[in-house]
């Protein structure tokens, strides 16, 4: 009961959170909205027939998977045959659905290890946070349902660290999500500007900063990257805290702190998308990745009726009843990512909406959850990215990089890249 | 290829490696090019010596030639009989460095407290179980461990949660004003924010007629007791009252009047919220003001342990310096767990100093001085240097570094006041001392983080809470069912290490713990009560792990068990030689069904599959073992049906060795007989564990030492221990590599 109510609430996002930028509108020069970029990630990839519309251009129709999206079908652009070549094997044998993640943001093939030598490439939502992320109070927000494994290999001799994280901050250094809504709502809310605890918490910092500093010297080579991930941490506090006192204040929303992790996935889900809307509005941050459940998640979906697990699924071997399962499971996440893309439209921003301004990038890095290919993956994009992007409809691409895609929403949100991992070019057509 | 003498393969060396060498790594690896920190030029002309010193060297280049990753792609690549040439040398090199002694003991990368980790550190270092760690992200899994040096990594997230959990248990064990001045602020409802739907200002005063909460942040100066008032209004309406988010106490407002209530706040800002709970038709609630007074006064008497701990006297005014730096080197010695140096000290007390001067109390600056310790990479890392020249040299690492090892491995702490002795006189790393600090460790409360940590991840029952087995399938199976699975589980890898019972009793054991939900799960008669006791399996197919509820249920799917995972499981788990997965372009086993119409049962199914020689490799390994324990369903409950077909459960199986069994017990019967090569898998998972790396194949002398000393000593749980502890990979490490 506790949590229907709270559910109740927390409808109500978009009412009482100031918006900086709009205030400022009945000014002569109106400043333009900033660009939001996110992405959510969906794991065992999709029953493809469901979900490639059969027409290209403006003229399709949302095949059952993509269904849910209707009320939002002028404002998708559905990609189709776009690809990461690097979660291929290229050699390294199985671990496909670790690969896949690793590589879907980041075009870089992740390096087998079990934990030594973890390698990676810095995704896309980070190249842009590292140029953008002084403008905002947090520099990217990474949200996710599932905790990391608790014990295990995570995907044949790939460690955890490759299937639990979309996003990596530089080619060694995966960013951890949050899972539970309540701390993320402290992280959005709870940065209050308090003169005297800021300077205490800067000399803090300046003193662990100068033991890292002292340490280094005598540290080896790996240690030394651990004590480089800190510092980097420490610096990029003491900025946000230094930022803070000059940026104008933000309201918690009307909806309360959420105060537990729902036990309903939908829910989970739902509060998650609540919270980066929230962020979003209120321009805390602009650049964000939500893991929708970890790679190769072997999640039942009983509420559905499907007491199979995900990824047990997955490998339907053909068998209908399989498919059909897996292609509810793919319906579902789409219905959540409807739920999304609706609240950002909305939010009015400017003459348009928050979705105008946004890019949201919705997808898998596995085409087949049963071939485990990388090539013809699902891909929507949403949003107008400021008018940058012409939605409402279907493009059709001869196996390109799907980094080319993240070479062009750079552009867009003003960090041009020449090329990000084995991106070829600028994706053709988006406009 | 014949292996000549040692002499003869160090001349080998510059007759065959360094032109491979050359003609392949050279152009990056090879005279000025230092590409990775490496160039092979030092070795040219080297003699044995400086070859085998640098082992570690050669392991490295062993392990990317394995792996294909070296030479890269795009260079020319050596022929098959040009690695076999180079791999037959460094597999020599090995061995003998192996005989003479200089075993690499491994270098493990720092690794930074994991959350159980912290959270015990942080009861042990201050006396309070606050569980900061609850609220950090979690930690990655490598090698099977969630304490693995390369995996734990520092994000910025971590970073601030850090900070704030730093914060918080400042404030909680340091009272930071003993003798607050009193103050009462008044809260107006205006400030109370935001205004909740259905909800107004009318006359100073807000109304609320729906479900909403308003809430305002407040500076509580110290860890005290508060008085808060609220002026309200209402018929039969409930206020609940909370701070950050947590409940404290519940209004019931009747009529118009000012509600007081008491309790204990930590100092800090905290949000304090006002929330309607009880909404109605017609049923509504007016707030005039809430106002907080205090603090109440902190009675020296009632100053809690974690502060006197701390603080154990009120300094003087004069010497309120020196009693910090005597207080704080007591503290940071404890938290960095080595001694602390004087530049280290006389920046701590600095932070006090620095409060003393702008006017705060004394406790306030030991409060941010705590702070500080609690963010210093000393305290969230567990820093072991290497002793200077010459680096590259394995070297013993020192006691102090020592007592940490020892403590994080068997408690997931820091170690007590009598391990810190032991490390300051020197005798730790004494084989008698260890031997005695094994025995008391083990015996310890404390040693139950192994149970938490270690066992639960080895058998991967932790993934018990995350498995959601069908609800049609298994109507009975519940959260209480879930719970008494992993309590099972725990309590009987608990009895081995604590009875010191012989390892071969995970495989086998003629008794188990129960309680009355599990026994009946089981079928066994005779077990009342939610309480779990020792229970006596002779004559039932239960004993060891492998037919505990919680294995058998997390190698299941949500609707049927798994012969292969199962399989998968035993050979992963219990024998450490886990079947690479299925190649490429290989069908698994549905896809293979649906295309051959393999049709029958599970076991049919699979058999027919295992026709396919590209199967039936690993197969032949894994399904026998998973078809010897199909009288388990998929939530380990007994079955001698199919669950779907009704068809008898045929639980025969043959390995490829022919040995053959029929149900559980016989397998474990055969399991048995591998008695040795589970103890050596055990031994390295343990180890693994122990130091938080991966084993590398030079790990390979050690881990057979560590197996055959543990067989020697009895095969007790504290034999392989101690035999962990003694082992060169646990006392030594490597220096850092400067070929």
């Amino acid at each position: 009961m506790k949590s229907l109510s709270r559910r109740t609430l927390l409808r109500g996002v978009g009412i009482g959170v100031s918006l900086p930028w709009l205030e400022a509108m009945a000014a002569p020069k109106r400043p333009r909205a900033p660009l939001r970029f996110a992405v959510l990630y969906v794991p065992n990839g999709v029953h493809m027939p469901d979900w490639t519309p059969s027409k290209a251009g403006t003229d399709f129709t949302l095949p059952s998977i993509l269904e849910p999206l209707r009320s939002v079908r002028d404002e998708i652009t559905v990609l189709t045959g776009l690809e990461q070549r690097n979660a291929f094997a290229l050699g390294d044998g199985p671990g496909d659905h670790a690969r896949a993640l690793g590589a879907f943001l980041t075009g870089a093939h992740p390096h087998k290890t079990n934990g030594a030598n973890i390698k990676n490439g810095i995704s896309a939502d980070q190249v842009a946070a590292q140029k953008l992320g002084h403008l905002t109070r947090l520099p990217s927000l990474e949200l996710g349902v599932d905790r990391g494994a608790q014990s295990g290999n995570c995907d044949s001799g790939y460690s955890c660290a490759y299937s639990s994280n979309l996003a990596w901050k530089s080619d060694t250094m995966p960013l951890a999500k949050e899972v539970d809504p309540s701390l993320v709502f402290d992280r959005l809310f709870g940065m209050g500007v308090d003169p005297k605890r800021d300077r205490q918490k800067r000399s803090i910092l300046d003193f662990v900063a100068r033991d890292l500093e002292s340490l280094k010297p005598r540290l080896g080579k790996t240690d030394n990257r651990k004590m480089d991930e800190y510092l980097t941490a420490v610096r990029e506090i003491e900025q946000r805290i230094a930022r803070f006192g000059q940026m104008p204040p933000v309201d918690a929303p009307a909806f309360g702190r959420p105060e537990e992790i729902p036990s309903d996935n939908q829910e989970h889900i739902r509060l998650m998308c609540d919270l980066l809307v929230v962020a979003f509005q209120s321009d805390i941050t602009r650049i964000a990745t939500f893991l929708v459940a970890n790679a190769g998640s072997n999640k039942s979906y009983p509420h559905l009726e499907i007491p199979e697990g995900h990824h047990e699924l997955s490998h339907h071997g053909r068998n209908p009843e399989k498919l059909q399962k897996i292609s509810r499971i793919n319906r579902f996440h789409a219905t959540q990512l409807a739920y999304l893309l609706e609240k950002l439209k909305s939010i009015g921003e400017g003459d348009g909406t928050l979705l105008d301004n946004s890019m949201i990038v919705y997808g898998s890095g596995i085409g087949d959850g049963d071939r485990h290919n990388h090539d013809d993956l699902p891909v929507v994009l949403a949003g107008r990215g400021g008018g940058t992007v012409k939605p409402g409809r279907h493009l059709r691409y001869e196996k390109l990089p799907l980094n080319n895609l993240y070479v062009s929403l750079l552009d867009r949100i003003g960090v041009p890249v020449d090329t990000f991992g084995d991106s070829t070019g600028r994706l053709a057509g988006l406009v | 290829m014949v292996l000549a003498g040692g002499s003869a393969q160090a001349a080998d060396f510059g007759r065959e490696m360094v032109p491979l060498l050359d003609k392949y790594c050279g152009s990056c690896h090879g005279g000025d090019q230092k590409k990775g920190d490496l160039s092979f030029e030092a070795f040219r002309g080297a003699d044995e010596t400086a070859l085998l010193k640098n082992i570690h060297v050669w392991q490295t280049v062993a392990e990317r030639l394995e792996a294909r990753e070296m030479p890269p792609e795009e260079k020319p690549q050596p022929t098959a009989a040009e690695v076999q040439s180079l791999m037959a040398w460094i597999d020599w090199a090995q061995s003998r460095a192996a005989a003479d002694g200089k075993r690499d003991p491994g270098r493990v990368t720092i690794r930074r407290l994991n959350r159980a980790e912290y959270n015990n550190t942080i009861r042990d270092l201050l006396g309070v179980d606050l569980k900061p760690a609850n609220q950090f992200p979690s930690d990655d899994v490598g090698y099977g461990f969630d304490n693995i040096g390369d995996v734990l990594s520092m994000p910025p997230l971590l970073v601030e949660r850090y900070l704030a959990a730093a914060d918080r248990i400042a404030e909680k064990v340091i009272v930071a004003d003993i003798d607050p001045k009193f103050r009462g602020d008044t809260i107006e409802v205006e400030k109370l924010a935001p205004t909740p739907a259905g909800s107004a200002i009318k006359n100073g005063k807000l109304v609320m007629s729906a479900a909403g909460s308003v809430r305002a942040h407040h500076e509580f100066p110290t860890q005290a007791e508060y008085m808060f008032k609220v002026k309200a209004a209402g018929r039969g309406a409930r206020l609940v009252l909370k701070v950050d988010g947590q409940e404290k106490k519940t209004i019931e407002v009747r009529g118009s009047s000012v509600y007081t209530t008491k309790f204990a706040v930590d100092g800090g800002r905290h949000r304090i919220e006002l929330a309607f709970a009880n909404p109605a038709p017609k049923r509504q609630v007016s707030i005039d003001f809430l106002r907080i007074e205090g603090p109440l006064r902190v009675k020296a008497r009632a100053l809690p342990d974690s502060h006197t701990r701390i603080i154990p006297r009120h300094p003087g005014a004069e010497t309120y310096r020196d009693d910090a730096r005597e207080f704080l080197a007591t503290l940071a010695t404890r938290a960095y767990r080595r001694p602390v140096a004087r530049p280290e000290l006389d920046r701590l007390v600095t932070f006090v100093e620095q409060a003393v001067e702008e006017g705060d109390t004394f406790e306030r600056g030991m409060q941010v001085a705590l702070r500080a310790i609690l963010v210093s990479p000393h305290f969230v890392f567990r820093v072991e240097l290497d002793p200077g020249d010459p680096a590259g040299e394995a070297h013993p690492i020192n006691d102090w570094e020592l007592a940490s090892r020892l403590s994080y491995f068997l408690w997931s702490g820091m170690p007590d006041d009598e391990l810190f002795r032991q490390a300051a006189d020197g005798s730790l790393h004494q084989p008698e001392v260890l031997g005695a600090q094994v025995k008391r460790m083990l015996q310890d409360r404390k040693a139950h983080a192994l149970v938490e940590n270690f066992a639960t991840q080895w058998l991967q029952v932790r993934n018990l809470s995350s498995i959601r087995p069908s609800r049609r399938r298994f109507p009975g199976f519940d959260d209480n069912l879930r719970a008494s699975m992993m309590k099972e589980t725990e309590l009987f890898f608990e009895a081995v290490m604590r009875e010191d019972l012989p390892l071969g009793t995970f495989l086998e054991a003629d008794f188990t713990y129960l309680n009355e939900r599990l026994a009946r799960h089981y079928g066994i008669d005779g077990v009342e009560g939610s309480e779990f006791r020792r229970v006596s399996t002779a004559g039932t197919p239960r004993g060891g792990v492998l037919t505990q509820a919680s294995v058998l249920t997390v190698t299941s799917n949500p609707t049927r068990t798994s012969p292969v995972k199962r399989g998968k499981w035993v050979l992963e788990q219990l024998f450490g030689t886990p079947p690479p997965p299925p190649p490429p372009g290989v069908p698994d086993l549905i896809e293979d069904t649906k295309k051959k119409q393999l049709a029958g049962t599970m076991r049919q199914q699979l058999e027919q599959h295992r026709a396919d020689p590209n199967c039936a490799v690993c197969h032949r390994k894994m399904d026998p073992l998973g078809f010897g324990l199909e009288n388990f369903d998929a939530v380990g409950g007994w079955r001698t049906e199919e669950d779907e077909s009704g068809t008898p459960v045929d639980s025969s199986g043959v390995l490829p060795n022919g040995q053959s069994f029929r149900g559980p017990t016989e397998l474990k019967a055969v399991l048995k007989t591998k008695e040795a090569a589970f103890r050596r898998s055990f031994a390295q998972k343990m180890l693994t564990y122990a130091t938080g790396r991966g084993t590398e194949p030079f790990d390979r002398a050690a881990i057979d030492d560590i197996a055959d000393r543990t067989l020697e000593a009895g095969d007790s749980f504290s034999s392989l221990v101690l035999a962990i502890v003694t082992s060169d990979p646990f006392l030594k490490r490597r220096g850092e590599v400067t070929p």
